[in-house]
């Protein structure tokens, strides 16, 4: 483990502070211009860069927007660089690799993933076929989520996930919107797909279902984060469907999806846990009353089926662990302050 | 008397040569719109059924294509390729610009080029089919109109050269 921490130390200092070339490259030459002139200070925490046409290009950022103007300082409101309608149409090309085509499937679903497992949302006119979405023109909006692998942010939480005899806890990441659970889930996956030795155990095979390819971030069939050498991945499928096919073909120990919620998804889960694989999932919410208040969780979370629950917040930073409780008897076995660092 | 024989028969030969060449444009522009279809056509392919993005697409039909209309697919493969932020339509429209005087394609051949770049890869694979199609369409007419120019002019163009050598000789000499 001590050659992965060395290698983490390296990832992060140089990787982060730069914006990756992907996301540039997504970008026309103005725009790319302005982006890398960002301030250092922010360049590392940016979460999205967001082009809407004929308004202003706004990134965000630590939880604030941020205005830039075409020299790539933060402005104040009327100062900002605004989208032109050229910008957008040179975007979406490059976005889309010039290849409107071959993303028929991804436009449709409304995003498109970026080399580097960045996502991109769509925004414009919807063209309907029949009560189906075909296709997406005259494109008004797009959202670029850079992503951000933070390797090595739950080695500190595992041995709350693993019992003493090397199982694993089913576990539930309940956090608001952008508050990082999904980049803790990530890391989670990957950890428990290589094995630790504190605490000490082998890897588990890890099957995700990443129904939005976010959380492997696949460009082309292949991962472009790490989520671990034990780790299948079933991208763009349907979580309910991909749960079960995993079980039928791969035999995971552990299935992994992000943001649960639909009724189906429960049922396929309830298979799951028949067919004694072990979960790990997360689910939007502020808190565990939030997400009790919900039909198809309540019956889950009354069930007992997950022994650990990692409740997520952004105050002070993004990715706060505020506590992370034990299903079985609704107490927590950790509380805030953990900040975990990131960054 | 000798000298100027052997100067009548340069200047005859080298004003045949020159209609020969003026000549040999039409049958050259008829058989470089075969070759763009031809072309278009595997683009078509490589798009439609193999799903390749357009890079790689257009890098794939240069190779394939005929020498005479290679470098319109691979220059802008080039510039796309290279990342540099530019638009299908002028990465196409300034491979197109570039190479079009080394070809024997005129004016409204240039037309219909520029034209088709400019829906390239832009849409869904529907509107990519009728792109195409209209491409396939304009080809074939300026194919027939490039046939009926040649079948006029080839000829003509060869046997004035050839004439106008033996005037200037009779005129001059």
């Amino acid at each position: 483990m001590v050659e992965t921490k060395d290698k983490n130390f390296t990832s992060r200092q140089t990787v982060e502070n730069s914006i990756k070339k992907e996301v540039l490259d997504a970008l026309p030459l103005n725009l790319r211009e302005i982006i890398s002139r960002i301030p250092e200070v922010y360049r590392s925490d940016i979460e999205e860069i967001r082009l809407r046409i004929n308004r202003p290009l706004i990134i965000y950022a630590n939880n604030k927007d941020l205005r830039l103007n075409d020299k790539g300082e933060i402005v104040q409101e009327n100062k900002s660089y605004i989208v032109s309608a050229e910008d957008m149409a040179k975007s979406y090309q490059l976005i889309t690799d010039y290849s409107i085509y071959a993303l028929e499937d991804e436009i449709r679903n409304g995003f498109i993933t970026l080399k580097g497992g960045h996502r991109v949302g769509i925004c414009g006119r919807v063209v309907l076929n029949g009560n189906q979405v075909k296709t997406i023109k005259d494109v008004s909006g797009l959202n670029i989520r850079i992503s951000k692998q933070k390797i090595g942010i739950s080695d500190k939480l595992m041995h709350y996930l693993v019992s003493s005899s090397q199982c694993f806890l089913n576990t539930l990441i309940v956090s608001p919107p952008q508050c990082g659970k999904t980049t803790l889930l990530r890391d989670i996956i990957r950890n428990l797909s290589n094995g630790m030795d504190k605490p000490k155990y082998s890897g588990f095979k890890v099957g995700i279902v990443d129904e939005r390819s976010e959380l492997a971030g696949c460009f082309q069939g292949a991962p472009q984060n790490d989520v671990g050498f034990r780790t299948d991945i079933l991208d763009a499928c349907p979580k309910a469907e991909g749960i079960i096919m995993l079980i039928r073909s791969m035999s995971p120990q552990i299935i992994a999806t992000d943001e649960i919620g639909k009724k189906q998804d429960i049922d396929a889960i309830e298979e799951a846990l028949h067919a004694g694989i072990k979960l790990i999932t997360t689910v939007h919410g502020k808190d565990l009353e939030e997400v009790a208040r919900r039909p198809a969780l309540n019956s889950l979370l009354k069930q007992k089926t997950f022994e650990r629950i990692i409740v997520l917040s952004n105050q002070p930073k993004v990715g706060t662990i505020h506590s992370i409780i034990n299903g079985l008897t609704h107490k927590a076995v950790y509380t805030y302050p953990m900040i975990n660092k990131w960054g | 008397m000798f000298a100027k024989l052997i100067l009548s028969i340069i200047i005859i030969t080298s004003a045949g040569i020159i209609g020969y060449v003026l000549a040999y444009r039409y049958v050259q522009r008829l058989q470089q719109l075969k070759n763009l279809y031809l072309s278009f056509q595997l683009l078509e392919t490589e798009i439609l059924y193999s799903s390749n993005s357009l890079p790689i697409a257009l890098q794939k039909v240069g190779i394939k294509s005929n020498k005479s209309v290679r470098d319109f697919f691979l220059d802008t493969y080039k510039i796309l390729d290279s990342r540099m932020g530019c638009s299908i339509e002028e990465a196409w429209t300034k491979a197109i610009e570039d190479n079009i005087t080394g070809t024997s394609l005129n004016r409204e051949d240039k037309e219909i080029l520029l034209d088709f770049g400019n829906n390239l890869g832009r849409t869904d694979k529907e509107h990519q089919v009728k792109n195409f199609n209209y491409i396939y369409l304009q080809l074939k007419k300026n194919q027939e109109n490039a046939e009926i120019q040649r079948l006029k002019n080839e000829k003509m163009f060869k046997n004035l050269g050839i004439l106008i050598g033996i005037a200037i000789v009779i005129v001059f000499i």
